[in-house]
């Protein structure tokens, strides 16, 4: 039995690809490829493949996290780039690397932050400053409620979304574009449209979806001082750029 | 009324790409619109001469699970200097997008206008799918009528099996393609081509493509009507056009292209597997069927080639499932070993084997259990009436023998699940025939009083389906006159009560409302053009489908256009009455068909043609092909 964990770019048009088709696409590349998964035993066995978080539909990702298993030995070099060479045009394997010594946690269940960029791509770069300047105001505030319905509970449930902001900064003097690190996984997670439509209402400056771009930069574990470190370091010692 | 969609003229379209992606990110389904599946085709300017759209006038997710699309998009961009790209009826969310937003109607692959395409080719496969059509070209920003359109407008082409009787749609659509579409498609294309670089009118090239065998060019013939709202024949409009248009047909399945590495969609479409097409026709000769006589004579492919095609397209796609498709897989003459071999195929491939509509006498019952497996929906069988008396009249070969035999076997096998398929509404039915249903109902479930597993028994349960009769053009039922609604219910409700009474079983059966539109579209003449259109105009679209079907919409477009659905659906056709359809040879002849219905009436079966030649007139073109059982094949 083999453990690896794949890095991989997710870019362009395939960003409105879901959660749920994606892992359909790696099955039927690694079918193509001639990788066998290994499946779980037990009455109802799965394929022991997962991503290690979803990814809204629309962002783009430059660290996007695949942990599979296989029954064969498959050398790492020859994983990427049978996978660089069946994959549909938008994503890209990085790297992949063998996790045998990560313990018994999945890259998923360690996942504790995500890094995210948000891009405004509409036509108003007015507001730029605004925005701009109601960061360090908006960061101060001790609780940020956002509101958000529920289809389970069938109403406006709210929830605290402040914990979960650790970073959140401008960095470009021209466009807007606001990098972020937030809360993921199973100990408080935030999306970070959420956070940028509640820095919006908080600056009292229109939000309209399809005019920002969010792309996920990386996602991080955090090591023994509980400092984040990147899911690329996670449990590995045999790294392969591809 | 919907916004209009102005159409699209030149650079105010360049960033047609972007304003997509702007709606997608508020649409339910993107990957529908998105494009870049596995195995989809991108072609470069300098490298395409001709623009095609293929137009698929319902939802991606239904279209892409129609094996032929994915031939004729092969076909069509295999074909140098032709470039094919996918057109699907937008989804209702999106649709509204589009309107507000004045993005008209556009392909998959490059995201280009339809309005900028040489040619839109529509494919006809269910009547229901009609108003969409008048949608898309309306969101295509082009004219619905042929006779509004420009010289600039994209020419419009349709054909599927609806276009053997394409009356209701000759307004619309400028020409048509009948029967199987690899070779014809080629040379319209070709045509099309010259077409472009010639400069000619739209006339001008209509002259020449009417001259293509299979293409009807339904402006170049009038229609012409007794008193008594009957047709009585055409006028010719052009005389070097057809006086009948024939059928094309591909007889060689082993040379003709297939494609090997189809597109994968992204999304979850009906059937996410890989199909490899059998054999094309039927020789059954079941007197309700219109793809039966339509596809006809039988075109088997080799076993061989089956086998190598699975085995491309899994290792193409990635699919853990395959499937094989034909109007009845069973009837394949070395059905046995093909599967066998298929069985063992799919095994080491760790790949799910699904067979439609395979009967079960020639198997054993380790390999049913192999077959059946994989498949999620348990036994289903269609004796499609209730008695012996009325399967005579329709020509079903299947006995009562056959029936409980079958289902004997699963039920000592483990199953619990068997679904029967039935049609109410068939010429010469009576409540006996309905009486004849229940029966069978009821005996299976004694068999599983009788054989079941003491432990599943419990949870036995047998499924009857009911469907509506509806009389189709080129079968020997296109005379007969569909019940009327009212009668419908009363047999449903007939039927209801009688099953009521038996455990175990369950009932469903269509609503009589799209059965009779279906009636009144199938059998319909050039009038119902206006209908149709109005229809649209009223708000229909998307009538197939449950949450958009508005029948009172249609029968106010009825009203408004002077149509009468009785005189479509309800009415019983004189033999000697010129049908709208009698300008296009199926291959199978009128006279053919007028004796299957004098059989019918006379309860008499016809034979399974792969037994001996019943005559029906497809010799008049074509050697038909005989298969012996099993011959030729280790
Ligand atoms: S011509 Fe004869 S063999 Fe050929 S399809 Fe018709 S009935 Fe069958």
């Amino acid at each position: 039995m083999a453990r690896y964990l794949l890095k991989f770019s997710k870019k362009g048009g395939i960003r409105f690809i879901s959660h749920l088709d994606m892992l359909r696409v790696f099955q039927r590349a690694f079918r193509r490829a001639g990788i066998d998964i290994s499946y779980s035993n037990g009455y109802n066995p799965h394929p022991r493949i997962g991503f290690a978080m979803p990814l809204s539909l629309g962002f783009e990702s430059e660290a996007e996290y695949l942990e599979f298993r296989t029954d064969t030995d498959y050398g790492i070099q020859q994983i990427g780039d049978m996978l660089n060479e069946k994959m549909p045009p938008g994503i890209e394997a990085i790297s992949c690397r063998r996790i045998d010594n990560a313990g018994k946690k999945t890259a998923a269940a360690v996942l504790a932050r995500a890094s995210y960029t948000a891009l405004y791509r509409g036509e108003d770069g007015s507001m730029r400053a605004e925005v701009t300047d109601a960061i360090v105001p908006f960061l101060a505030q001790e609780h940020i409620v956002s509101v958000k319905y529920s289809k389970k509970k069938k109403k406006d449930v709210e929830s605290d979304i402040r914990p979960n902001i650790y970073s959140l900064s401008s960095v470009s003097e021209k466009r807007l574009l606001f990098s972020m690190m937030l809360g993921a996984g199973n100990s408080g997670s935030l999306n970070p449209e959420i956070m940028m439509k509640e820095l919006c209402r908080f600056c009292e400056v229109e939000y309209r979806d399809y005019e920002w771009l969010y792309t996920r930069t990386e996602m991080f574990f955090l090591d023994g001082k509980g400092r984040p470190r990147p899911l690329d370091e996670f449990g590995g010692s045999l790294r392969s750029n591809i | 009324m919907r916004p209009a969609v102005h159409r699209a003229e030149g650079k105010k379209y360049m960033y047609l790409s972007d304003r997509v992606e702007r709606l997608l990110t508020k649409v339910n389904k993107p990957a529908s619109y998105m494009g870049g599946e596995l195995n989809s085709v991108r072609k470069m300017p300098e490298e395409t001469e001709l623009y095609w759209g293929f137009c698929f006038p319902d939802l991606y997710e239904i279209g892409m699970s129609y094996l032929g699309l994915q031939i004729i998009y092969h076909v069509l961009n295999s074909c140098p200097g032709v470039y094919c790209q996918r057109i699907f009826a937008p989804g209702d969310d999106m649709e509204q997008l589009m309107r507000q937003e004045n993005v008209p109607l556009f392909t998959v692959e490059d995201r280009q206008a339809a309005s900028e395409l040489d040619v839109l080719g529509f494919t006809l496969q269910y009547e229901l799918s009609f108003t969409n059509i008048v949608n898309m070209l309306d969101l295509a920003g082009v004219p619905a009528l042929s006779t509004k359109r420009s010289e600039d407008d994209p020419i419009i082409a349709a054909g599927g099996n609806c276009s053997f009787n394409p009356e209701p749609l000759s307004d619309i659509i400028d020409f048509f393609m009948i029967g199987d579409g690899e070779d014809v498609l080629i040379e319209v294309s070709e045509l099309l081509k010259k077409k472009k670089k010639e400069g000619w009118t739209r006339r001008e090239f209509l002259e020449h493509v009417s001259r293509i065998k299979g293409v009807y060019v339904p402006s170049f013939y009038e229609p012409q009507y007794g008193d008594d709202g009957c047709m009585t024949g055409y006028r010719k409009l052009y005389n070097s056009a057809p006086d009948r248009v024939v059928k094309r047909i591909v007889m060689d399945m082993d040379s003709v292209d297939f494609p090997l590495k189809p597109i994968v969609p992204f999304m979850e479409t009906v059937h996410d597997r890989s199909v490899i097409e059998l054999f094309r026709g039927c020789t059954r000769g079941c007197r309700f069927c219109q793809a039966g006589m339509i596809c006809r004579p039988v075109r088997e492919r080799s076993p061989e080639l089956v086998r190598r095609f699975a085995s491309e397209s899994l290792a193409n796609t990635g699919y853990d499932e395959m499937s094989l498709l034909s109007l009845s897989t069973s009837d394949y003459s070395q059905i046995e070993p093909l599967v066998r071999d298929l069985m063992a195929d799919c095994k080491q491939k760790d790949t799910g084997l699904s067979l439609p509509s395979l009967r079960l006498d020639s198997f054993s019952e380790d390999m049913l259990r192999e077959i059946q497996e994989f498949r999620k929906t348990g036994l289903t069988f269609a004796p499609e009436a209730g008695t012996q008396r009325l399967r005579n009249i329709i020509n079903k070969s299947i006995t009562d023998e056959h029936i409980y035999g079958a289902a004997e076997k699963v039920i000592k096998m483990g199953y619990t699940n068997i679904k029967l398929y039935f049609m109410v509404g068939l010429p010469g039915e009576t409540d006996e025939d309905l009486d004849g249903i229940a029966e069978i109902a009821k005996n299976i479930v004694w068999l599983n009083k009788k054989y079941g597993d003491e432990k599943k028994k419990g949870r036995f349960n047998v499924t009857v389906s009911v469907s509506n009769f509806v009389p189709k053009a080129d079968t020997p039922f296109q005379w007969a006159a569909q019940d009327s609604p009212e009668e419908f219910d009363r047999k449903h409700i007939y039927l209801k009560e009688q099953l009521r009474k038996v455990k175990h079983c369950s009932f469903q059966y269509h609503g009589t409302d799209t059965s009779e539109l279906e009636a009144v579209l199938a059998r319909g003449d050039r009038r119902l053009g206006k209908t149709i259109i109005r229809a649209w105009e009223l708000g229909c679209k998307f009538d197939g489908w449950t949450e958009f079907f508005d029948f009172e919409k249609w029968k106010q477009a009825f009203a408004d256009t002077g149509a009468d659905i009785d005189f479509y659906a309800h009415r019983a056709r004189g033999e000697s009455e010129y049908l709208p359809w009698d300008i296009m040879d199926c291959g199978v002849t009128k006279k053919y068909m007028l004796h299957e219905l004098h059989e019918a009436m006379n309860e008499i079966q016809t034979q399974d043609c792969r037994k001996g030649c019943t005559g029906c007139g497809l010799k008049r073109f074509v050697e038909c092909p005989v298969y012996e059982q099993g011959a030729n094949y280790s």
